[in-house]
């Protein structure tokens, strides 16, 4: 099944010009694992706050998010929609005095949520997703994308499926490096994030900063499918020990 | 925090009675226990979270570079902003609730942090009347459990402790600013580490919890926040809520609080030991590395022992004199000593007042009673209302009645120039600027009254006396004190003549042997000073 997604996607996106198979693509992958094309260690906590519908916190590497779901609940007059529910997503910094627009961040969230919740099942109600920056060490984006998902899936939200983030930067030699942290973003020439979904493996969301061309666009974005694998296996494991926690403490 | 108003049901509340009744709380700690606390440091410097039990609060101490107030040149600013980022995860959905529960913790944290100087303000200075630092402690409460005010003050501390900011240097008027990569940031002075513990009330005081969770604070009857650091000085005392509570309470209460302040204090300390090694050693510090341990879902109860052996006011006492109080028949045994307490203004008079009943008599009761009550109000008083408030009060009516004219000038300002700009247009209309000169007359009228007043009640004062107004009520009360002294100085020597005429009779008779003269010498001593303690208790209040 999952083969047969990736040779979906390939066929999808890259067109006639990149007509790369899986096997080969993988091979690709290995010979040029180094540390760059690794994510940096994951932590993912469900359920974290006593209160609240769900929330989650992800932390990849230095980058730590939390995320709070609530809803469906009861919408604003001037947002509500007819006939889907209404998403709200908020970002917030942990302090207030600096500054910084975090509109287009909170925009991406919002679309990519929007693919993945069954919004037409709650028409005239709000979800709202608050994001919390707890530190901010580099591919934020991406780290808010994953914490948001984890936090759906807790306030039980219905989805047609989950989704997963990478960012990568491309560096000045065109090197690609998976999930960078500030320092590595600072030298990176570009940084582009993927958000696919867990079901057929589809890109849900991307979002581009700086230059550069199709093809590394479309390399990056095979290899950001490619690890995202990595990061809904997370996501199982994290959901599994929630469910034994929970089925620990039934009988109690 | 303080959510009296949408108090619970009366099932829960009587439930909740019922386990307190049987020396129990819900969740199974003892009345004076507070819940687990946890602290992690993130990788930036002055970013903490902490957890009290389900509560979770985090806290970022930022700096800014900003030019001083023209009245503290050489001072810098403490900023203290409390947030509710995650919304639903506190139980406070109406938004004057949301706000007012806002204000007070701000301002708790104000005075247990920026009023009672933990930060030394003038390290924070750059260059004198241009450049100061500011610092900016934002509070984001992101899961309310009860104590959301215990938890931010820990939270609070544990940032300031842990926060650096950039070094400066001064070459002539230039100022650098170094990065915190070029050069070795400067941790902050601190001067006392000072921390927040709240305590629920039920039956009119007879029961009392220490860090109470959200069920126990909501079917609560009042609320009381004590501040104090280690060294057992009081810092912040606030009070919600409609129980009348005996001083000895109160006292407990702190007592508590300062072993508790000993224990926190303590392991903020070892806290920030553990993450200054990781950074030494430049290794991984921040959440990462810290937060799964305290991100399980719910952390055990665990006892931070308040080492109960060290308490020296007995709860039973307490218990009875309260039920006793209720019916009327108070019996007051005040052999406790009162400790090393640095009580601010308010509620200085304890230590007197103890020492004064030190001697227990039978009369005495009743003064001490009434003594009680004032304490108790007086405390009130500091709770409820504002710091200047307070200040004001001390300061004696004189400062007050001087301030009273000025807003009423300030009223008139804009009325009497409102006239001039309508008559200084093209085409003025009379029946406004009749209006606003009407209005100015009338302040200038009221402004006339005030200071006819104020010039009245200057001449009062100062004709025949040397000094300025300021020292009168002092001379008065001196003179007051002087015709007292006087009086009983009469009294005494009327006294002392009458003994002397009645031994005279009774030695003439040949009734009294020498050592029962003794005896009546003792019996008719207490008699006078009974007069003379009056007195300097009477002066203050006159």
């Amino acid at each position: 099944m999952k083969g047969d997604a990736r040779v979906k996607i390939t066929t999808q996106d890259t067109g006639k010009s990149l007509e790369v198979e899986l096997n080969a693509k993988q091979k690709e992958v290995s010979a040029t694992a180094n540390e760059y094309l690794k994510l940096r260690p994951m932590i993912l906590q469900m359920s974290c706050y006593a209160r609240g519908d769900g929330a989650a916190i992800c932390m990849q590497g230095d980058t730590v998010i939390s995320a709070q779901a609530t809803g469906p609940a009861e919408v604003k007059l001037q947002k509500e929609i007819m006939d889907k529910a209404t998403i709200e997503v908020i970002f917030r910094t942990k302090s207030t005095g600096t500054g910084g627009n975090y509109v287009l961040l909170e925009k991406s969230v919002r679309d990519a949520c929007e693919t993945a919740i069954l919004t037409t099942l709650h028409p005239r109600s709000a979800i709202s997703i608050i994001l919390l920056e707890m530190q901010n060490y580099g591919s934020l984006l991406s780290c808010c994308l994953n914490a948001c998902c984890l936090a759906l899936l807790d306030a039980g939200v219905p989805m047609n499926s989950t989704f997963a983030a990478v960012t990568i930067g491309i560096s000045k030699d065109d090197d690609l490096i998976v999930d960078p942290d500030d320092t590595q973003e600072e030298e990176c020439e570009s940084l582009l994030t993927f958000a696919f979904e867990s079901q057929n493996l589809e890109l849900v969301a991307s979002h581009a900063d700086g230059q550069f061309t199709a093809e590394t666009f479309i390399k990056c974005m095979k290899l950001a499918c490619e690890i995202s694998q990595e990061i809904f296996q997370e996501f199982r494991k994290c959901v599994k020990k929630q469910h034994i926690e929970i089925e620990k403490e039934g009988p109690t | 925090m303080i959510s009296l108003k949408d108090g619970t049901s009366t099932s829960e509340k009587t439930f909740l009675l019922g386990v307190l009744k049987e020396h129990r709380r819900i969740d199974g700690r003892s009345f004076n226990d507070a819940r687990n606390v946890d602290i992690s440091f993130g990788k930036d410097f002055g970013c903490c979270v902490a957890s009290l039990g389900n509560t979770r609060v985090m806290c970022q101490v930022t700096c800014q570079v900003k030019a001083p107030k023209a009245t503290r040149p050489n001072e810098g600013f403490l900023f203290i902003n409390v947030d509710f980022p995650l919304m639903s995860s506190i139980l406070l959905l109406d938004n004057d609730q949301l706000l007012q529960t806002r204000t007070e913790l701000v301002r708790l944290l104000e005075r247990c942090y920026k009023e009672a100087r933990v930060v030394d303000m003038e390290s924070l200075c750059i260059v004198g009347e241009e450049k100061v630092w500011e610092l900016r402690v934002d509070i984001s409460i992101m899961c309310d459990d009860g104590g959301m005010i215990d938890c931010a003050s820990i939270a609070a501390l544990s940032a300031l402790c842990h926060f650096r900011r950039p070094d400066v240097t001064l070459e002539g008027e230039e100022v650098t600013i170094h990065s915190i990569k070029s050069r070795d940031p400067i941790k902050l002075s601190i001067h006392h580490m000072p921390i927040l513990v709240s305590f629920s009330f039920y039956e009119n005081g007879k029961f009392v919890l220490m860090d109470p969770d959200q069920r126990e604070q909501k079917g609560s009857e009042g609320l009381m926040v004590v501040g104090a650091n280690p060294f057992r000085e009081l810092c912040t005392l606030h009070r919600t809520g409609s129980v009348p509570l005996i001083k000895d309470q109160v006292r407990r209460c702190a007592e508590m609080v300062a072993l508790r302040a000993r224990s926190l204090v303590g392991y903020i300390k070892k806290e920030l030991e553990k993450d200054g090694a990781l950074r030494s050693k430049r290794e991984h510090a921040g959440f990462a590395a810290h937060l799964p341990r305290s991100l399980m879902v719910k952390p055990p109860v665990e006892v931070i022992d308040v080492e109960r052996e060290t308490r020296d006011i007995p709860m039973r006492d307490i218990v009875q004199r309260v039920s006793a109080k209720r019916t009327g028949n108070e019996v007051e045994n005040m052999s406790i000593e009162v400790g090393k307490w640095d009580v601010p203004k308010g509620t200085k008079d304890e230590s007197d007042f103890d020492e004064s009943s030190a001697s227990s008599d039978v009369e005495m009761v009743q003064q001490v009673t009434a003594e009680e009550k004032k304490t108790v109000e007086e405390i009130s008083i500091m709770s409820d209302s504002e710091e200047d408030e307070v200040v004001a009060l001390g300061a004696a009516d004189l400062g007050f009645q001087r301030q009273k004219p000025k807003p009423k000038e300030k009223i008139g300002k804009p009325a009497d120039s409102q006239a001039l700009q309508e008559l200084s247009k093209d085409k003025p209309s009379l029946k406004q600027v009749d209006g606003h000169a009407a209005t100015f007359l009338k302040t200038l009228g009221n402004v006339d009254k005030e200071l006819g007043k104020q010039i009245n009640y200057l001449t009062q004062v100062s004709t025949g006396q040397p000094h300025e107004g300021s020292s009168y009520a002092a001379q008065k009360v001196l003179q007051m004190a002087l015709h007292r002294l006087e009086h009983a100085r009469s009294r005494v020597n009327e006294s002392e003549r009458i003994r002397a005429s009645h031994m005279q009779q009774l030695i003439n008779a040949g009734f009294i042997s020498r050592p029962q003269s003794q005896q009546m010498q003792q019996a008719t001593q207490p008699g006078t000073p009974a007069v003379q303690p009056q007195t300097p208790q009477q002066q203050p209040q006159m």
